[in-house]
């Protein structure tokens, strides 16, 4: 591997390491003007992770923090499979169904942490978690069979800018679908049932204190700018704008995380069943873009 | 002294029946013992025997090479010779494995039923049922294969009702025996009587002959029924009712041999029969395809819903045959549409999938086995917490569960890619089909998420106070497996280049994978190093380790309640809002049961015991009417031939 691609590696990893607090922090900010108040500054998550990272952990007896630091290692290897600000990924031909099972591998190890703490609220959230996940399962995979019938791979090398180097609709049309199923598994409201702060007092999180509870707040937001950015990643033609696709990807990955907080502040919190029918009425749609992809030219 | 490798394989017609001449004798000589020795004396040749088969199979993957044993010479009928070239080799291999690690198991696992059962009797069928799936792969006559295929079958359900004192495991025993003896008799009459009759011969080669000639009549009637006996043998939903009741009754070194190795020999005929007897099919492909898929969505979803810890395996069981038979099925047909390179993806994909269920299933039921063998119970809705007391198990069960779940860089990630890959990416209704998988993927992850939750998380509801690890005899089996669930993880290249040897000696186009740790589709542009990923996480983990490592452990708040065992979430209502919410396959599914598997069998069976007052079961009555209705058709098949 050419030093080039390492050194843009490594400036990757530490944009996300660094983005995904700051991110988080202009969220709390939008989300407290929207309700009138002054809010804290956007560096705010910064000191809330350096605060968790000081304390030393207090968990449950039974906790295992094996599989909360094994949920941070998948994520630290998405980000590395993930084009952020430069299209350069480790490992060099990156896949996206490797990718995704990254996320969702990141998301499975942190629930099961979780489940191991024996709290009943955890293991509500793990359940609530995991159902989510299913029925995001069900849609997203016929969007990505869409792109990939189309586009004629599953490298995120050809999947960049798919609706661009591809004649057919149906790709930017399964692109701009994957939009609401991102921003259901980032956890915003309405769909945030697996922490459910008045309900279950954070579910998934319930039993982490200081350093794994820092780890696993970390991951969350990490994996927040992962998803958006994979977006991002299928709908610019990034190849085609060379230099500019940096300051276009960082504006829209802003602007999509101000969206996403407006949206959060709007909401209420949906009971489960809710979500589930709902991502499963949207999953039928999916299946529908899908079929016709099949027969689109 | 030096051992000279080539010359011991060289040498298998000579050492293999001698070992198999050594196992049966030491078997029958202890069969009529009660105790535990005979179980000893057997398994223990039963593991030698395995290992023995399992370094030859390597050594036919390696090198490609076709080792022919003359077993048995009988004059006017078909000689028995085993022919062990690389496909068989490949599925030898998977039985072997199996074999070896469920025979070490159940040396340990048999106290059980030291002085409740006869276990001489138990020796017997599972050697009998082990050496009968090691001839059904490597014999070369339909003759033999049937007869071997029918050996299969008695001494397992002999071992599916081994339990003499528990009803349910009998009535399991029964079904399964009737339901695959009828799948046995239309093999009977497609092999035995349609081929001999038209050719005067048995063999692969006459079978070969007839589905290459251009009469559409024999080759549809002859696939059908073979087809059909193996869809039945596997499980292959609609025929899959028989396997979530025999499985798990079994005792659970059979129950791994069932489930890892048995219901992996209809997909190596299925191979045979599709891709090198008889030229590749699009209709067929898109049968066994499609039958896959149905199979892995039903298997799976049903499975997401049980709190019996085997029984929930069962049903995976059935969900992750469905993954082979899609991939087999997609190759078939993109053989038959001539895509080579997707068709040599979908089909390195089935045996690598073949060859990972057949590792973690094996290894989840040695663990399900275990937490049995120390709690006596298999209800997930009252175990809990057995972590801290079963540690190995417990790793063994969390390594096999994300292996089954795909999670990288275990070894069911990298085959559920290929197979993702390979379908998604052939712009044929089989796309929807790879997409259909990956939901269930999820569906798998949720299930096993609930299963190691449920028994070594959590507070349990029975007392496990003196609950300790199984013996070093049980543990050794489950480490040697969950290895390999990491080695065949990362080095998906071994597999790939197995699968091109296969394919080279079926004669059908493949390409050379890049190396042992790369699994690739070339002109795709797509491929996954799961290496580079164990690498990263283990220079990435240590640092979190040392980060996250607790100071304090303290009890889990419950709203300031004293926390007691039935605080804890059972295993019912982990995905009980879920389930709920969809619904459909449930209710179809019950529906669907009620009318075939209830209403029809009612109505036939009630018609039955009108003609045959002196049968009281109904199962007897159903095989009379098998019988009569295979006789008339053996009697109009020979008449037309």
């Amino acid at each position: 591997m050419e030093l080039k691609t390492i050194a843009a590696i490594v400036t990757n990893l530490v944009f996300v390491l660094l983005y995904a607090p700051l991110l988080n922090g202009v969220e709390r900010k939008i989300r407290a003007r929207i309700q009138n108040r002054l809010g804290p500054p956007i560096t705010q998550t910064f000191y809330d992770l350096a605060k968790l990272f000081r304390r030393s952990t207090v968990a449950s007896s039974s906790l295992s923090y094996v599989l909360a630091s094994l949920s941070f290692a998948y994520i630290i290897a998405a980000s590395l499979a993930i084009p952020t600000i430069f299209l350069a990924t480790f490992p060099r031909h990156s896949d996206i169904i490797y990718i995704l099972y990254l996320v969702i591998a990141s998301t499975v190890l942190l629930c099961l942490a979780s489940a191991t703490s024996s709290s009943p609220f955890a293991a509500l959230g793990v359940s609530r978690e995991i159902s989510t996940v299913m029925c995001i399962e069900l849609a997203l995979p016929f969007l990505l069979t869409t792109i990939a019938i189309h586009v004629g791979s599953l490298s995120m090398k050809q999947l960049v800018g798919a609706p661009f180097t591809s004649t057919s609709p149906c790709v930017a049309l399964a692109v701009a679908l994957m939009l609401p199923l991102i921003y259901v598994e980032s956890t915003y409201l309405p769909f945030e049932i697996a922490e459910a702060e008045p309900e279950l007092a954070s579910g998934i999180e319930i039993e982490f204190g200081g350093r794994i509870l820092a780890l696993a707040l970390y991951t969350k937001l990490i994996k927040r700018l992962l998803l958006v950015s994979l977006l991002l990643d299928l709908a610019i033609p990034r190849y085609v704008l060379g230099w500019l696709s940096i300051p276009l990807y960082l504006a829209l990955l802003t602007a999509m995380s101000i969206l996403f907080a407006v949206l959060d502040t709007i909401f209420a919190r949906y009971r489960p069943e809710q979500v589930f029918r709902w991502i499963k009425r949207y999953s039928a749609l999916c299946m529908g873009v899908a079929i016709l992809g099949l027969f689109a030219p | 002294m030096h051992l000279d490798l080539n010359t011991f394989f060289l040498d298998a017609p000579h050492t293999l029946p001698l070992l198999l001449a050594l196992t049966l004798l030491a078997t029958l000589v202890s069969t009529p013992l009660r105790g535990r020795a005979s179980t000893i004396i057997s398994l223990t040749f039963s593991a030698i025997l395995s290992l023995y088969v399992l370094t030859l199979s390597l050594h036919v993957l390696a090198t490609h090479r076709v080792v022919e044993i003359p077993l048995l010479d009988l004059g006017s009928i078909p000689s028995l010779v085993l022919v062990v070239d690389p496909l068989t080799a490949f599925f030898l291999a998977i039985v072997s494995i199996v074999g070896l690690a469920s025979s070490i198991y159940g040396v340990g696992y048999v106290q059980r039923f030291a002085r409740k059962e006869h276990l001489g009797w138990f020796s017997l069928n599972y050697v009998l049922f082990l050496l009968s799936m090691m001839f059904v792969v490597s014999v070369r006559d339909l003759l033999w294969f049937v007869v071997f295929w029918e050996l299969m079958t008695f001494s397992s359900q002999f071992l599916v009702a081994f339990e003499k004192e528990k009803s349910v495991a009998l009535r399991a025993g029964l079904k399964y025996f009737c339901v695959t003896k009828f799948g046995t008799e239309l093999m009977i009459v497609a092999s035995v009587v349609y081929v001999w009759c038209s050719t005067g011969s048995t063999s692969f080669e006459a079978l070969s002959k007839i589905l290459r000639s251009n009469n559409v009549v024999e080759y549809i009637v002859v696939t059908t029924f073979l087809a059909l006996a193996m869809l039945i043998k596997c499980a292959s939903v609609p025929f899959h009712s028989w396997l979530p009741d025999a499985h798990p009754e079994a005792p659970t070194p059979v129950s791994a041999l069932l489930s890892g190795a048995m219901i992996k020999v209809p997909i190596y005929f299925l191979a045979r029969l599709f891709l090198q007897l008889s030229k590749p099919s699009i209709v067929w492909g898109y049968t066994v395809a499609v039958l896959g898929c149905v199979t892995l969505f039903v298997g799976t979803m049903y499975a997401l819903v049980q709190h019996d810890s085997k029984r929930l395996l069962a049903y995976h069981s059935i969900g992750q045959i469905g993954y082979v038979l899609l991939a087999l099925g997609t190759a078939i047909a993109l053989y038959a549409s001539n895509q080579p390179i997707l068709a040599f993806a979908a089909f390195t994909a089935s045996l690598y999938h073949a060859l990972n269920h057949a590792i973690f299933k094996s290894l989840l039921f040695l663990t399900a086995g275990s937490v049995l063998f120390r709690t006596g119970t298999r209800d997930l809705n009252v175990l809990g917490g057995l972590a801290k007391r079963m540690p190995i198990t417990a790793l063994c069960a969390l390594i096999a569960s994300l292996s089954i779940a795909g999670v990288p860089p275990f070894n069911g990630f990298a085959s559920k890619w290929l197979i993702y890959a390979s379908t998604m990416l052939s712009r044929s209704p089989l796309s929807l089909a790879g997409a259909v998988a990956m939901f269930v993927s999820s569906v798998t992850t949720a299930s096993f998420v609930k299963y190691f939750v449920t028994m070594f998380a959590g507070r349990p509801r029975i007392d496990v106070s003196r609950v300790r690890e199984v013996p070093p005899s049980m543990v050794v089996p489950q480490l040697l497996l969950a290895s390999l669930c990491i080695a065949l993880g990362i080095a998906p290249g071994l597999v790939a280049r197995a699968s091109m040897g296969i394919a080279s000696a079926m004669d059908l186009p493949s390409y050379v994978p890049r190396t042992w740790f790369i699994l690739d589709i070339p002109r795709y542009g797509s491929m996954i190093v799961p290496l580079l990923l164990a690498s990263l996480i283990s220079v990435v983990l240590p640092i979190a380790l040392i980060i996250a490592r607790p100071r304090l452990g303290v009890e889990p708040w419950v709203s300031g309640a004293l926390y007691t065992s039935s605080r804890s979430m059972p295993a019912k209502s982990f995905y009980r809002d879920f389930e709920e919410v969809v619904h459909e396959p449930y209710s179809l599914g019950e529906k669907l049961g009620r009318v075939f598997f209830v209403e029809i069998p009612r109505v036939a069976l009630e018609r039955i015991r009108l003609l045959v007052h002196s049968f009281e079961y109904g199962y007897a009555s159903t095989i009379i009417l098998l019988t009569v209705c295979i006789a008339i058709g053996l009697g109009v098949m020979m008449l037309w031939s």
